[in-house]
């Protein structure tokens, strides 16, 4: 049987200065003060009201708390949040 | 901006989601690649959001997939307009006609703007464009702007610089004016003997005061001179030993020369006038013009028996400088009453007195100094006659070519090198 040894991605991607979110799938979120959030690399909405959000992303959920959320505009992987975003946390 | 006119263009749809699987839905809608935007939460599973009307057909395999429910709020963009309005077709064939006549017109100049003249009236220069064919209704294609700027100098002198451009539908011309006379200024004389230039004296006069800074003084203070006299000649004389003349030397005379100079003064005052006085009564009628064709309301009154007439009207523009050949406004008929008035002395003096201090104005306006005056008005007739004289101080050169001679020392030399060779 072989022995097969774990592969650390991110190591490798880190020490080639590639960009982590493209070759990873890692999320990329982008805030403008607490009032515009700009998430690319989802996956999609798991939970949505006006005051909690979960994201989908390849490693995470992101759970986007505050009041008065919506989104502004939704495509296959870019997502645009608004309203006052009190805090985001992210679950694995 | 753009991007919500482009949404506007496509149409687009506000909906209502409502299903226990109305995220799911949203995730597969954009998993296909359709746009939704201004998701908002109403209830629990009951989202709204906008969406393209093209892709309003491909959501509906995704309802029937997730059990959901989609229910269209309100339709917005140019497409439901069209459709909501298919029946009246006369509101697009007149927009349309509208958009092609303002296109038409814009093809052409329908405003002539002059700026910076002084002595030269808006109303020649506007007339003198309209002989060029750049007038009011010109194609803008025809207008050949060089050649224009170029005929505006050479047809008025005074013009000394010329631009002429089109801001929409206005044709600008700025013109700069030459306020100084040509006689005024030095000519240098070069190395050209033919264009040396003397000062003579413009008229009668005594001179009052000469500095001369080129040239040869022909005369000084206190002399009196006639209209045309040499006052400062271009042309010096270079005299020999013996004191003939050697050759002559050309350079065109500079000079500031003032002399006293008498103007004559004549006036009539008509002891009797006609004087118009404004009663206050006015009819309006109101026109529009399109073309040249104007259009008015009637009049629905009876003329006055003296009445002068005042228009005040308006041109139709789009922005600043898009003018259109449409125009609108009032014509005013104000009536006035005619009263024959009688002067006495007094008045008569008081009017002659008006009239003699205008002439004054104007003359010390062109640079004339006046240093004295003697006016008497008497009676005559059925009119009041005034007459007399100014005396002014005010310069009086004016520049004009200088004779050229022939050097009589050079033919002598010429002889004498001929019996040399003898």
């Amino acid at each position: 049987m072989k022995n097969r040894k774990h592969v650390n991605h991110e190591k490798i991607v880190s020490a080639l200065e590639l960009p982590k979110d493209l070759l990873l799938g890692m999320p990329y979120l982008t805030m403008n003060g607490n009032r515009e959030l700009l998430i690319e690399n989802h996956r999609g909405i798991l939970t949505y009201t006006g005051r909690q959000m979960v994201i989908l992303t390849k490693t995470h959920q992101i759970e986007i708390s505050g009041s008065e959320l919506y989104v502004e505009y939704y495509t296959a992987d870019l997502m645009k949040i608004r309203g006052n975003i009190d805090g985001i946390a992210f679950r694995s | 901006m753009i991007l919500n006119f482009y949404r506007w263009f496509c149409g687009y749809l506000t909906v209502l989601l409502s299903g226990r699987k109305a995220g799911r839905f949203l995730n597969l809608c954009t998993k296909r690649g359709i746009l939704i935007w201004e998701v908002l939460p109403q209830a629990e599973d009951q989202y709204q959001f906008c969406m393209y009307k093209k892709d309003f057909r491909k959501v509906r395999p995704l309802c029937k997939k997730t059990g959901t429910r989609l229910r269209i709020k309100k339709r917005w963009g140019l497409p439901f307009f069209l459709h909501r309005y298919r029946g009246r077709v006369l509101f697009p064939a007149a927009f349309a006609a509208a958009a092609g006549w303002i296109l038409f017109c814009s093809n052409f100049i329908w405003k002539i703007e002059i700026i910076g003249n002084s002595n030269l009236s808006e109303e020649t220069l506007i007339r003198y464009l309209e002989e060029k064919n750049a007038g009011f209704g010109t194609s803008k294609d025809k207008i050949d702007m060089e050649a224009l700027e170029l005929s505006l100098r050479q047809d008025f002198p005074q013009v000394i610089w010329a631009s002429s451009y089109i801001e929409g539908t206005k044709l600008v011309v700025e013109i700069q004016e030459n306020l100084k006379t040509e006689d005024a200024s030095y000519v240098e004389t070069g190395s050209d003997p033919s264009s040396c230039k003397d000062i003579t004296a413009q008229k009668d006069a005594v001179i009052a005061s000469i500095l001369t800074r080129n040239g040869v003084p022909l005369v000084k203070a206190g002399d009196t001179v006639e209209a045309g006299q040499i006052l400062v000649s271009g042309r010096q004389e270079i005299l020999d030993d013996s004191g003939s003349v050697k050759e002559y030397f050309y350079q065109s005379a500079d000079a500031d020369i003032t002399g006293y100079v008498t103007y004559p003064y004549e006036d009539r005052i008509p002891a009797a006038a006609t004087e118009n006085t404004e009663t206050g009564r006015q009819h309006s009628v109101y026109f529009l013009e399109l073309f040249g064709k104007r259009l008015e309301t009637p009049k629905l009154f009876n003329d006055f028996l003296s009445f002068y007439c005042m228009e005040d009207y308006h041109q139709l523009r789009l922005g600043d400088n898009f003018y259109l050949p449409v125009f609108w406004g009032e014509r005013n008929y104000i009536e006035q009453t005619q009263t024959e008035i009688t002067y006495d002395e007094t008045a008569a003096k008081k009017l002659a007195a008006e009239h003699f201090y205008q002439f004054l104005e104007d003359l010390e306006e062109n640079g004339v100094s006046i240093i004295g005056k003697n006016v008497m008005i008497e009676k005559i007739g059925d009119f009041y006659q005034v007459s007399g004289t100014i005396e002014a101080c005010e310069p009086i050169g004016e520049r004009t070519p200088t004779e050229i001679r022939e050097n009589p020392v050079q033919e002598e030399e010429e002889g004498n090198a001929g019996n040399e060779h003898e």
